[in-house]
């Protein structure tokens, strides 16, 4: 059967990869779903590449929402509670950092998002534009508010496009957005509020579209190029293999999903032992192997034993009955 | 409070080992917090002074036993006498220990080199 038409929505449309926005729908959380960001606490604590700060006299606490079918078009949300947050000094935020402030170069930017609140209020946003080691100056722009009813509504604006051609940018340079859930910027109606958002995309141009959805394999390994964690739920779960290089010291190589960003940081919760044979020596340190990260998807690992290994040895390395043990890196802007 | 191993640091809070890597934001924050707070929150490596147990057993120490063996059957003192060296060069009375280095200079060098960060 001959073609006779072509749908011209579909070759006009800005398909695939709009979204530069990872995990925008909330859904990835391998830190875990929920964490309070007491008085001056900030880092990546809960839903991936979400970044957080509490600079207040009060708590913020992020979780990953589930919300009821038909309520909003996404299967998870972020739930930002702040409490006694309000203050001079206040600033409580959550922001994502994007990789390669260049590719925003003379382009106008869309940021969109649907969002909710426990009472109607404004927050704000702010986009951060920093340059990278040895780059210009960071900077931040003025605030956007962001009017907020108790039903979800999609929010979006549209920001002017930016020339950076005057700056120098270094390494590891990044375009921020952040959302201040409170701020001493105006009244203290962001005090004690829910807020909750999710679908968040900031797309290239001036032109709104709909949520890119990701299938959660694809959102998971964009977020592992950043932080990578193996829970052991169960116990005994080996991590990874190497040798024995003395009594005292095995060096292994965990092998990653994805490769990282940088050169990562190594976090081991819990108790871990080294296997060799039929015997096990329990891990009394660990540190990373190689600090140059020349290799961004195999991480070399040392660990230590108080003794009892024999150089030449294979080894395993794995929980030492501790269903809670965790191996993390870490490779965040 | 950190501690250097090696080539890395290690932040004690949590145990984190962070690499020496002008991409990793932790290195970045150790940059800035001895920039802050001087070298005194740093704690330099730790030196291990091997016991005589495993100086006699290591690769300085008493040949394999094969080669014991071949020793013994030599006949004469061929055996003894490595034995008794052995034992002069790591006495009973190196019991080891442990001491903790200086925090070396690329530390302050390193935290001078960076720009103090500011707080929105």
């Amino acid at each position: 059967m001959a073609l006779s038409k072509v749908n011209p929505n579909f070759v006009s449309q800005n398909l695939g990869r709009r979204n530069l926005i990872i995990n925008g729908d909330m859904t990835v959380a391998q830190r875990g779903t929920s964490y309070a960001y007491s008085n001056n606490a900030s880092g990546y604590h809960t839903l991936d590449r979400w970044y957080s700060a509490n600079f207040s006299s009060g708590t913020l606490t992020l979780s990953q929402q589930t919300p009821t079918v038909g309520a909003v078009d996404s299967t998870n949300n972020l739930r930002a509670v702040t409490a006694s947050t309000a203050g001079a000094s206040a600033t409580v935020y959550s922001s994502q950092k994007i990789e390669n402030i260049k590719q925003f170069h003379n382009k106008s930017v869309t940021v969109s998002f649907m969002v909710k609140s426990s009472a109607a209020l404004t927050f704000q946003l702010r986009r951060q534009y920093n340059y990278g080691s040895g780059g210009s100056s960071e900077e931040y722009t003025a605030f956007t508010d962001v009017s907020v009813t108790t039903s979800w509504t999609k929010f979006t604006t549209t920001f002017s496009a930016v020339d950076y051609s005057s700056k120098t940018i270094g390494a590891n340079n990044y375009y921020g957005i952040l959302f201040y859930w409170s701020t001493n910027q105006g009244t203290d109606q962001r005090n004690d509020a829910t807020i909750e958002v999710t679908n968040v995309q900031l797309e290239v141009g001036d032109t709104d579209t709909d949520f890119e959805h990701r299938s959660y394999s694809e959102e998971l390994a964009a977020c592992q190029r950043y932080y990578f964690r193996e829970n052991h739920t169960d116990t005994h779960m080996m991590s990874f293999i190497g040798y024995c290089a003395s009594a005292t010291l095995a060096i292994g190589v965990k092998f990653l999903p994805v490769s990282l960003r940088s050169s990562p940081t190594l976090t081991i919760n819990g108790n871990w032992h080294v296997l060799t044979g039929n015997t096990t020596q329990t891990v009394t340190g660990h540190s990373l192997s190689d600090s140059t990260g020349t290799n961004l998807n195999a991480i070399q690992i040392r660990a230590n034993a108080s003794s009892g290994l024999t150089a030449g040895d294979g080894m395993t390395m794995r929980d030492e009955g501790d269903a809670s043990a965790w191996i993390a890196f870490a490779s965040e802007l | 409070m950190y501690k250097l191993i090696e080539n890395t640091i290690t932040r004690l809070s949590d145990n984190a080992s962070i690499p020496r890597a002008e991409g990793n934001i932790d290195y970045q924050q150790f940059l800035q917090d001895v920039k802050v707070n001087t070298t005194s929150i740093v704690e330099g490596a730790d030196i291990i002074s091997p016991d005589y147990v495993a100086l006699r057993t290591g690769e300085d120490g008493y040949a394999s036993t094969g080669d014991q063996l071949g020793m013994i059957a030599e006949g004469g003192t061929t055996h003894s006498d490595h034995v008794a060296a052995v034992k002069t060069a790591f006495p009973k009375s190196n019991t080891g220990g442990t001491t903790v280095d200086d925090v070396p200079s690329w530390v302050q060098t390193a935290a001078d080199a960076v720009p103090l960060a500011t707080t929105d």
